[in-house]
């Protein structure tokens, strides 16, 4: 009886999701044995984003919270590393292994300091942020980023308007970070745990709640839920691993700067979560990659490439409706 | 002293502001539409005027050019793209106006390239006058207050006194009666869409002189404009005239001011640069504790 | 009579500057059915939107269960007891009734911030769920979304959400509106059903169910109370004939 109304997720969804881990697991070596070596940091920072934009599809296709200032809590994340990094290495506290070329801080500090202080951020501003609905949200997020990307700037001592170059990516036990082909399987790691968490999440209670929010949130007050609560908590988290996704870019390129969080590139990670599919787990990772690889793709075609992107995407949204995931699984929402 | 010249500064940047954001804070009250590209049409203005200005010699000639040529790329779009987003929902919206701001930055980068173009101020408008004695402003500075007046003016009198002018009021207030008063709603949005970007590439053309005419320089006003429509009031024209003033001034004077009164109370290095930080944020500082105190804005439209 | 479940003193409201509500004074015997009624515009839903919390009252208070709820949110008084039924139904497209139903049931459950366990194979949601939906007679649909549902099944599905945060009172608008005779008759059986086992405060325009089933009438017109009774009593009221009719003729 409990079990008939279990939406399980049926074969097209399982096929994908097991075709698209293998394809990102067997990505390096193929690239490697290819020739293709360079790709395999555009395929990291593609994951980076495909965590930042799954991130922003919590709160944005699951919860129907239109932000348009992600890119701070990435901002936020990329800052704490960088500044951490920055501080050991001027403060003479170089460890031997520093030297070597191995980071000066332990990414088990830098990390869920990055996490938690854009956790911390996302709290404050959702207070206020989350009072509103439509536009004011959309715009007063974005205002908030703003106010996060003129701070950084301000910040002379870590290099301003021109950002800053890190000596060499943090240390992790066990780990090493320095080999791009372990940064890339460390960052798939963190991605698919996400993505497993997103998927409990919405299925779960509180996640009921939340896409009940997005459907009709006046509707789950007199039914009795404290919707607020639900909103600012699921706000905070997708803040919190957008924090992650920024300290891992930072980790990843070896700089910070605050174009990081330019408003622009709140927008693009709203274009991912389009261009795949919201509210779908699988939709933003694929709009990440479709998004960075058309990106490079093009860009060796004309310099120009942005003035093919921007029709392409308003055509996308004109007549791709739904994103891109949905269409090639060939089903609506998957939750 | 220096506080006159920065208050005319501040209303300056107040008049721009409201140019850009009395079409824009139509388009979002009438058509509920989110257009991001709004920066673009003030771009474009900007690098019409110049290059029509450049060859002719004539600013006059170039903000000829640049009215109708920003009012009729916004028709132009509206007919292609925005009108298909009516019946979406804001992320839709967002989404492909974005796409327009990639498309439209790269279009000025081919046709002008990377390099910014520069614009003179005309001789006509060159030089300082003297408001007080002893203070000297620019003329092409208080030309631009006199545009926004004028402009202001214009907008009162098109929608107190004339039909079309009720009847856009009217459309950000209740959608569906002025539907059902039989007016051709499709033109009226196409027309209220061609006079925002049509003032938005006035605006463009003013800043031309002050500021480099660069791709992306409608980018970052646009935020500001944001901003002011929501304190403002979304829909509201009153509202953005004096949200626009506000924001001017505040931006201008926390500039201004900042760091001289913090030095009162830090290093003067300290004072410097905290001073920037908090000034450089302090619009947006405004505008949270505004909205934390009215959530609609000064003049809300009423929604229906 | 005991204690009143839900009072009404003196509740009015105006929407700029327009009296929708005034003076309004209501009071709900625990157990009784309470048929509120009266012609269109005479602010019967804003009514049952300031006693759920949805609209903020301008004047007057609001009693439930002897508690002062006039200023309280609307997730507080729902979990002090109440529920309703909305009359344009607000229903949820992307979930299915089965899982409407157990979100409803959740509601009623305590805290809802667990993260973990699926709520779709929670025995504790989905077995209440599936009970009060095969009530309503829904249960061979129980896996259809809202959004594909037929208007009669929207209905039910109004009714089986309110009944599964297992209020004690009941707030029903307007629940046969748009309805066939078939759904009709099937709908004030079941609200003739649940008038056995909930306090229940009915807006209906059906005058035939209204006068079967009330224990008590209240007539609003223009926002005002013209008068509160027994069905008989209701019936041959003049003022309402007058108000509710224009002029002396038999309800």
């Amino acid at each position: 009886m409990t079990r008939a109304t279990v939406t399980a997720p049926g074969w097209p969804v399982l096929l994908f999701a097991g075709c698209g881990i293998l394809f990102l697991l067997v990505l390096p070596p193929v690239l490697e044995l290819s020739g293709h070596q360079y790709l395999l940091s555009l395929a990291t920072r593609a994951l980076i984003y495909a965590l930042a934009a799954s991130s922003l599809n919590l709160i944005l296709g699951y919860g129907g919270m239109v932000s348009l200032g992600h890119a701070a809590f990435m901002g936020i994340g990329a800052y704490v590393v960088g500044i951490l990094s920055h501080q050991a290495a001027g403060s003479g506290l170089l460890s031997p292994a520093a030297v070597q070329g191995a980071g000066p801080v332990s990414a088990l500090m830098a990390w869920p300091a990055a996490v938690a202080l854009a956790m911390l951020f996302a709290l404050v501003t959702g207070v206020v942020s989350l009072r509103t609905r439509g536009m004011h949200f959309i715009m007063i997020t974005l205002a908030f980023a703003q106010m996060v990307y003129f701070f950084f700037i301000s910040l002379e001592s870590y290099g301003g308007s021109d950002g800053m170059v890190l000596a060499s990516r943090d240390r992790l036990p066990g780990i090493d970070l320095g080999d791009d082909r372990v940064f890339y399987y460390l960052c798939l790691g963190l991605l698919l745990l996400f993505l497993a968490f997103v998927h409990r999440l919405v299925n779960a209670r509180f996640g009921r709640v939340l896409v009940g929010c997005r459907e009709n949130e006046k509707r789950l007050q007199v039914l009795g839920f404290a919707t607020f609560g639900y909103r600012l908590l699921a706000y905070c988290l997708a803040g919190g691993a957008a924090g992650l996704a920024g300290a891992l870019l930072a980790e990843q390129g070896g700089y910070v700067s605050p174009a990081m969080l330019h408003w622009t590139r709140s927008g693009e990670l709203m274009v991912m979560v389009l261009l795949g599919g919201t509210g779908t787990l699988a939709g933003p990772v694929l709009g990440a990659f479709v998004l960075l690889f058309l990106e490079e793709y093009l860009a060796l075609y004309t310099e120009h490439w942005m003035v093919i992107l921007g029709p392409v995407l308003v055509l996308a949204v004109l007549f791709a409706r739904g994103g891109l995931y949905p269409m090639l699984a060939g089903h609506g929402r998957e939750r | 002293m220096f506080i006159l010249e920065q208050l005319l500064n501040g209303l300056q940047l107040g008049v721009m502001l409201f140019l850009m954001s009395a079409g824009l804070t139509l388009v979002f009250g009438i058509m509920r539409v989110i257009n991001l590209a709004h920066g673009s049409f003030y771009m474009l203005g900007a690098y019409v005027a110049a290059t029509v200005t450049m060859h002719s010699g004539s600013f006059l000639l170039g903000m000829l050019a640049a009215l109708p040529a920003a009012g009729l790329a916004g028709i132009l779009v509206e007919l292609i793209v925005l009108r298909r987003l009516y019946q979406r929902d804001h992320l839709d919206q967002v989404l492909a106006t974005f796409g327009l701001i990639f498309f439209f930055n790269e279009l000025t980068r081919m046709i002008w390239g990377r390099q910014p173009l520069f614009m003179e101020v005309p001789s006509w408008l060159a030089g300082s006058v003297e408001l007080l004695p002893g203070i000297r402003y620019p003329v092409y500075r208080l030309a631009i207050l006199l545009v926004g007046v004028v402009v202001a003016l214009f907008l009162y009198l098109l929608f107190s006194r004339t039909r079309l002018g009720m009847r856009i009021r009217a459309g950000a207030t209740n959608r569906e009666t002025v539907a059902a008063l039989g007016v051709n709603i499709r033109l009226l949005y196409t027309l209220v869409f061609g006079l925002g970007t049509m003032l938005a590439g006035l605006a463009g053309m003013m800043a031309g002189p002050i500021l480099a005419v660069e791709a992306g320089m409608g980018d970052s006003i646009l935020i500001l404009t944001f901003v002011v429509i929501v304190i403002g009031g979304i829909g509201s024209v009153r509202g953005a005239l004096v949200g626009a003033i506000l924001v001017g001034l505040v931006d201008t004077l926390a500039r201004a001011f900042l760091p001289g009164l913090l030095r009162l109370v830090l290093t003067t290095a300290a004072a410097d640069r905290a001073g920037a930080a908090i000034a450089s944020m302090s619009v947006y500082i405004f505008m949270a504790l505004f909205l934390a105190l009215r959530p609609a804005g000064l003049f809300p439209v009423s929604e229906s | 009579m005991s204690r009143p479940l839900l009072q009404l003193a003196d509740v009015g409201r105006s929407f700029s500057g327009l009296q929708v509500c005034r003076d309004i004074g209501l009071v709900l015997a625990a157990g009784e059915l309470h048929a509120l009624i009266g012609p269109n515009g005479a602010g019967k839903s804003t009514v049952l939107d300031m006693i759920t919390g949805l609209t903020a009252v301008d004047r007057g208070r609001i009693l439930f269960k002897g508690c002062d709820v006039t200023r309280m949110p609307p997730y507080a008084r729902a979990r002090l007891g109440m529920a309703r039924s909305f009359q344009a139904s607000a229903l949820l497209d992307s979930f299915t009734v089965q899982e409407h139903v157990a979100l409803a049931v959740q509601a009623g459950r305590g805290s809802s911030y667990r993260f973990w366990r699926r709520s779709g194979s929670d025995p504790e949601l989905q077995e209440p769920a599936a009970e009060i939906v095969a009530r309503v007679g829904l249960a061979d649909r129980a896996g259809v979304r809202a959004a594909t549902l037929a208007h009669g099944e929207r209905r039910l599905l109004e009714i089986a959400m309110a009944l599964a945060t297992r209020p004690d009172l009941l707030l029903l608008d307007e629940p046969m509106a748009g309805l066939g005779p078939v759904s009709c008759r099937r709908l004030a059986g079941m609200v003739r059903e649940l008038k056995a086992e909930r306090t229940i405060l009915l807006v209906e325009h059906d005058m035939e169910t209204v006068f079967a089933l009330a224990d008590r009438i209240t007539v609003l017109v223009q926002g005002r109370v013209v008068a509160t009774g027994r069905p008989e009593a209701i019936r041959s009221n003049r003022r309402v004939q007058e108000a509710y009719l224009g002029g002396p003729c038999s309800l």
